[in-house]
């Protein structure tokens, strides 16, 4: 699956309270949320979250497509943990999970910096330095990313896949 | 100390007793992995146990490789699990690590060209 970035910064939230804006959320057959928090230790129970949620839906999703959106998903979060939040624990992360017939969304909401994935430095595919797959590997991993930011405290990252 | 460790001629095998590799384990599995490394040629990495990898993980195994070849020394991969797998595909990691499905295909990468080395000599003489 190649990922189609959507970056869309400085967004006014129509819905405010709600963990994302765009039109799945009205049509979402089924949906389910977690709040986590910015210490590493919430990355086991956030994928077990995804994980859960996807073995959940009927009809099921390939392993193949499951994993990989798992795996964006603790991309996602370890990007808000260590970036956004700069490594500041105990900090909040809602996850919400949601699928219609068309799509599994999962959206992150969290207080922490905004981030744009085009300063993010690209990984060298040689072995010769570390970094820079986390953004490759959501990218790679889902068909649509989107970083969006409410307000300087208010930001959202979204992964999309379709069934 | 979730490792196992197993030599088969002079293959050592790292049996990593892991369900998963993530940011938050990544620091335990550096940390168990590191002194067991030594100076051993040809390494063997089985994960056989593990479920999911994720970017840190895979920054942690260019980690081991960098070590072992610093000594001269060669690592490969068995990885059973094919959505394991799948992910070093997609980081590409496969490119420049050997990676197979068992243990077994693993060590009988180091050990075939001795093998032929050991009948071709014998052949000659």
């Amino acid at each position: 699956m190649n990922a189609e970035k959507m970056r869309v910064l400085s967004e006014p939230d129509h819905r405010a309270g709600e963990p994302s804006g765009d039109a799945m959320e009205d049509s979402a057959d089924i949906s389910s949320c977690m709040n986590a928090t910015s210490s590493l230790s919430d990355l086991k129970p956030i994928r077990q979250f995804v994980l859960s949620f996807c073995n959940y839906l009927n009809p099921p999703i390939p392993d193949e497509g499951r994993y990989k959106l798992v795996l964006a998903a603790t991309e996602a979060a370890t990007n808000i943990m260590r970036h956004a939040y700069r490594g500041r624990t105990g900090q909040p992360i809602r996850v919400v999970a949601e699928a219609n017939d068309d799509a599994i969304r999962v959206v992150f909401r969290h207080h922490g910096s905004s981030f744009d994935p085009a300063n993010a430095p690209p990984p060298k595919f040689d072995g010769s330095k570390d970094g820079g797959f986390g953004v490759y590997v959501i990218e790679n991993c889902v068909d649509r990313v989107c970083y969006r930011s409410n307000s300087a405290d208010d930001n959202v990252i979204e992964l999309l896949v379709y069934r | 100390m979730d490792m196992l460790v197993q030599h088969v001629g002079d293959v050592v095998i790292l049996d990593v007793k892991r369900e998963s590799i993530d940011a938050n384990e990544v620091d335990a599995f550096k940390r168990d992995i590191t002194p067991l490394l030594g100076s051993n040629k040809k390494v063997v990495l089985d994960f056989r146990d593990m479920r999911f990898i994720d970017s840190a993980g895979i920054v942690a195994i260019l980690s081991c490789l960098r070590t072992v070849a610093s000594q001269s020394g060669e690592l490969k991969l068995s990885v059973p699990n094919e959505s394991v797998r799948s992910e070093l595909e997609i980081t590409r990691i496969h490119r420049i690590i050997d990676v197979f499905g068992s243990v077994d295909e693993a060590v009988a990468s180091f050990l075939a060209p001795s093998l032929v080395a050991s009948i071709q000599h014998q052949v000659d003489h």
